[in-house]
């Protein structure tokens, strides 16, 4: 693939904090408007790794380009929604304030047509929530309002940090369909990080799946279910094959390093 | 609910007056030494004539400090809160502030600064600034570190974030701030004002009442101080209900 079809293009990137290697040697392309999962288990540097994309972090080797520029770069151009595993909302905003956060600062590199987050919110269910506190609101809406924020943004790629670990399964379950509800009208690159098997296989195109400590690629999987993916999907003999798969791959990637095939 | 709440601290402060009138009349204190609150009331609304003045005064300087105050803190507190280096120098600084008693030298500056408001100013002001600089530095330093990477993910500038982020974050310290600053402040406002006699504050009349050995002019005095008081940390409780509604503090069945 070339670079210019790219959204995000990893070469050889590594992450050493002190004595201790994080990430190593990890080569990926996303392409654009893609669902790129990273999967892995914990210790494996899958948010370490988002977070060198989003430019929070510095890799210690390798090179990324994020839409043909520096992370920094597309940090500053406004081309990275992040969502973080928190919801991290400012809990003096209401919810529709929140939602508008981001465009209201570094407003030079606002797109020219702003997105209806009234809309957004609508289609998380969140209508009639605009002027409420998000101490008013449960773990799952605030998590939506996150989600809203970062697709205000009208970024080409977003970057998501286990956003829904914190939740309990039954609105996990109803999250995943809402962001797939929203991702699929926005266009958007989506680089998501998690370790369930179940959302890597509802959501993703395609899944790479990382070795414990240092993390490495051990495989990538292409998830072909046909899209729009509905939540019958996850009843499917298909669905249960690609968790089956990628539970083997996690599995074989959390292995000792000297049973691993390189 | 509404009068409840409002009955309550009516029906405290009267039953303090009340015990107070008691004391005084049973006990035989001594006219000189103190007066009981009926006679204080009577005096102030029927023979005297400058309190009103001097209350405004007094009030009026200790508001003044306040804000004054406040912005020097806030200046303080955002640099120690952006840099260690400056935190380590500042805080013995603002540590001796706070803790060096300032009626020992609040006479040497009226005799350095001179007579009249300023001097009432400086110390008033110098005493307030450690409390707010402390509490701006805790509270723009205690910002979420995921809500600061969302606004950096999107190169938001440090003053964006600042703004936005980090100061409202500060205002429920700032808020606790202002409230043991606020007695402070009319503490030192009062008494270098009966350093500097030629102000006409609160403080003045008191020290004049006390050198004349007249008890009810003087527990007049005391008397506005504690109405300053009382109507200063009111009206930051109100303050408080409308800026923090969204703070834990300020919601109802939470408490």
């Amino acid at each position: 693939m070339s670079a210019e079809t790219a959204a995000i293009r990893l070469t050889g990137v590594g992450k050493r904090f002190g004595q201790l290697l994080a990430l190593s040697d990890i080569s990926l392309t996303v392409r654009p408007g893609e669902f790129f999962t990273l999967l892995g288990p914990s210790g494996s540097g899958k948010t370490t790794l988002l977070r060198i994309i989003a430019g929070l972090e510095k890799p210690s080797a390798g090179e990324v380009v994020v839409e043909g520029g520096s992370p920094a770069d597309a940090r500053r151009r406004k081309l990275l929604g992040w969502v973080p595993q928190s919801p991290a909302l400012l809990p003096w905003r209401t919810v529709a304030a929140n939602v508008q956060l981001l465009t209201q600062v570094n407003r030079s590199a606002n797109p020219a047509t702003p997105v209806d987050t009234s809309a957004l919110l609508a289609r998380v269910g969140l209508a009639g929530f605009e002027d409420a506190l998000p101490h008013e609101l449960s773990g799952g809406m605030q998590q939506r309002v996150a989600l809203v924020r970062a697709f205000a943004l009208g970024a080409p790629i977003l970057l998501m940090d286990e956003p829904f670990a914190a939740l309990d399964e039954i609105t996990r379950f109803e999250m995943r369909h809402l962001l797939l509800d929203l991702w699929q009208s926005s266009g958007a690159a989506v680089v998501f990080v998690t370790h369930s098997l179940a959302e890597a296989a509802y959501l993703s195109d395609r899944v790479a799946v990382l070795t414990a400590r240092p993390g490495r690629v051990a495989a990538i999987h292409d998830i072909a279910s046909p899209r729009p993916r509905m939540p019958e999907l996850e009843d499917t003999p298909e669905f249960f094959a690609n968790v089956t798969a990628l539970r083997d791959s996690l599995r074989i990637a959390m292995a000792p390093e000297s049973s691993v095939a390189r | 609910m509404k009068i409840r709440s409002l009955l309550a601290p009516i029906l405290g402060v009267a039953a303090f007056f009340g015990l107070w009138e008691l004391l005084v009349r049973v006990g035989n204190v001594p006219t000189y030494a103190l007066r009981p609150p009926s006679q204080i009331l009577r005096y102030l609304f029927t023979e005297s004539t400058g309190f009103p003045r001097a209350t405004y005064q007094t009030g009026a300087d200790a508001l003044k400090a306040l804000l004054i105050a406040l912005v020097i803190g806030l200046a303080f507190g955002a640099l120690m809160a952006a840099s260690r280096w400056f935190e380590e120098a500042a805080q013995p600084v603002l540590i001796l502030i706070q803790v060096t008693p300032w009626v020992a030298y609040s006479a040497s500056v009226v005799l350095w600064i001179g007579g009249g408001t300023k001097p009432v100013l400086f110390v008033a002001t110098l005493v307030c600034v450690p409390a707010f600089a402390f509490a701006s530095m805790t509270g723009l330093r205690s910002a979420d570190p995921a809500s600061l990477e969302v606004l950096r993910s999107v190169n938001a500038s440090s003053w964006e974030t600042m703004w936005r982020v980090r100061l409202p974050g500060a205002l429920p310290s700032l808020f606790t701030a202002a409230r043991f600053a606020v007695g402070l402040s009319l503490a030192a406002v009062y008494y270098t004002e009966g350093g500097a006699l030629s102000n006409n504050g609160l403080g003045a009349t008191g020290r004049k009442a006390l050198a004349a050995n007249a008890a009810l002019p003087l527990w007049s005095t005391v008397f506005c101080s504690a109405i300053l008081g009382a109507v200063a940390l009111t009206s930051i409780s109100v303050l408080e209900r409308v800026l923090l509604r969204w703070h834990a503090s300020q919601r109802r069945g939470t408490r």
